[in-house]
């Protein structure tokens, strides 16, 4: 790659990441990604750097803008209102340290598995939530926990843009499974089939063009789902089966949906 | 949304022309059928990432306004809304106007976007600040137009192609202006 080629490519690292590039041009940064690994440190640093932006700037609206509701008064906040805002504070903050508190715990125990000393988990309500921390050091361990090369390196678990995030739902069923005719697995999400196609190393959804492909691996104790969407390479990773790992990822790109 | 957030993994909605969540598509013809129930959820779905920009922008007032009159297009196109994602686009059009009149912002087709990545800082790997209050800082150092944008792109369901034409620009204009902003955001955040 020359360096002009190598100016090109960062220049369009934040679009790649942003999901606004699409054929030959997502595929010559993909390519460029691959055999780059500064560049795939440059977008692990946009990626993370545009989580801390979104979660910044994220924010409720207040409710007197929600439904349609008569236009309030764009003018000083009532002391009714500022007692709402204090008691919202409360809440965040107390659940902000709840988090902290159990993501403290989690990193000070020493007998973790060691893929999960590279995850943040944090419990809330009866999802435990789990997020990428080191997600170079997670690569290797992935690599050497059996995860397949291909996996990991051809889309670079989370130095690619990918968004390591996953849900388990304690116990819950999350989703009406059955095997269909031919192995199909037929995955019943809100009423709504979405056939999910399989073989040994993959799962896919092959009656939607534009659907997601999803692609698992069964890790010693993880299931571990992968999929690219918008440009953008998805991984979910739980501690359950690969079955279960896939039956919460086709329930969740349900619900992304929307 | 709370902890429900995880079900959105990457913060963005499907794009246009993707399958339809069945839920929104019943809220979209109830609407269509004048009904105000209806209405309020579909409004409910983005109000908070409305907000979350407007708030980014502009001082309270202005994005209460801002978003009043947002909320007074998606009311206003409800019975000609798109059966689709674009459906969005409705109300945050309308937005990004409020905000770019309120941002005294002159039009954005008379920018030379290349102006904006020769100024951006060069991309360096390195160590960042990572609390809210640096990553604010840094946003806030970006120029308006650039704010403007950047925070579309990256909070609101809307794609570029939408984002562009809000701002009567070419598509490449709002990628240029989203790579320049996520360099002088890193830049800033690694000072």
């Amino acid at each position: 790659m020359t360096s002009m080629d190598r100016a090109d490519i960062i220049r369009l690292l934040p679009c790649y990441r942003a999901g606004q590039l699409e054929g030959a041009e997502a595929d010559r940064v993909r390519r460029a990604l691959h055999d780059d690994p500064s560049l795939r440190e440059l977008l692990a640093t946009i990626q993370d750097a545009e989580r801390l932006c979104a979660a910044t700037h994220r924010r409720g609206a207040p409710a007197d803008l929600r439904g349609l509701g008569p236009a309030p008064a764009a003018g000083p906040r009532t002391l009714a209102g500022i007692w709402s805002l204090l008691a919202a504070v409360v809440v965040t903050v107390t659940l902000i340290l709840c988090i902290w508190t159990q993501a403290s715990n989690t990193e000070a125990t020493p007998e973790l598995d060691p893929l999960e000393r590279l995850l943040h988990a944090a419990w809330i309500g009866s999802q435990e939530m789990i997020e990428e921390r080191h997600p170079g050091e997670l690569q290797g361990r992935l690599l050497a926990a059996g995860a397949p090369a291909v996996l990991c390196v051809m889309e670079a678990l989370g130095s690619q843009g990918l968004a390591l995030e996953g849900a388990i739902w304690d116990g819950e069923r999350v989703a009406r499974v059955w095997v269909g005719p031919g192995g199909d697995r037929v995955v019943t999400v809100t009423g709504a089939p979405i056939v999910i196609q399989r073989t040994p190393d993959r799962v896919s959804r092959p009656d939607e063009g534009s659907g997601p492909t999803l692609q698992g691996h069964q890790l010693p104790g993880y299931g571990l789902v992968y999929w690219e969407e918008h440009g953008l390479g998805h991984a979910l990773l739980a501690r359950s089966s690969l079955d279960g790992v896939t039956e919460i990822a086709a329930r969740l790109l349900w619900e992304e949906q929307g | 949304m709370g902890g429900v957030r995880v079900t959105r993994f990457s913060g963005r909605r499907s794009g246009p022309g993707e399958l339809l969540d069945l839920v929104e598509a019943r809220l979209i013809r109830k609407v269509r059928h004048r009904d105000p129930t209806a209405l309020a959820a579909l409004w409910e779905r983005i109000v908070d990432d409305a907000w979350s920009v407007a708030c980014a922008l502009v001082p309270e007032g202005q994005a209460v306004a801002a978003l009043l009159s947002a909320r007074d297009a998606l009311a206003a196109g409800a019975q000609h809304l798109p059966a689709d994602p674009t459906w969005v686009e409705i109300p945050f059009e309308k937005l990004f106007v409020a905000l770019h009149a309120a941002l005294e912002l002159p039009p954005l087709s008379g920018i030379d976007p290349d102006q904006w990545m020769v100024s951006s800082p060069a991309p360096k790997q390195g160590a960042m600040h990572r609390d809210p209050e640096a990553a604010r800082r840094a946003v806030q150092a970006a120029p308006p137009e650039l704010r403007l944008i950047y925070l579309f792109t990256l909070l609101t369901p809307c794609t570029h192609e939408a984002v562009a034409r809000f701002a009567g620009v070419r598509p490449s204009v709002v990628r240029q202006a989203r790579a320049a902003a996520t360099w002088r955001v890193i830049g800033e955040l690694q000072r």
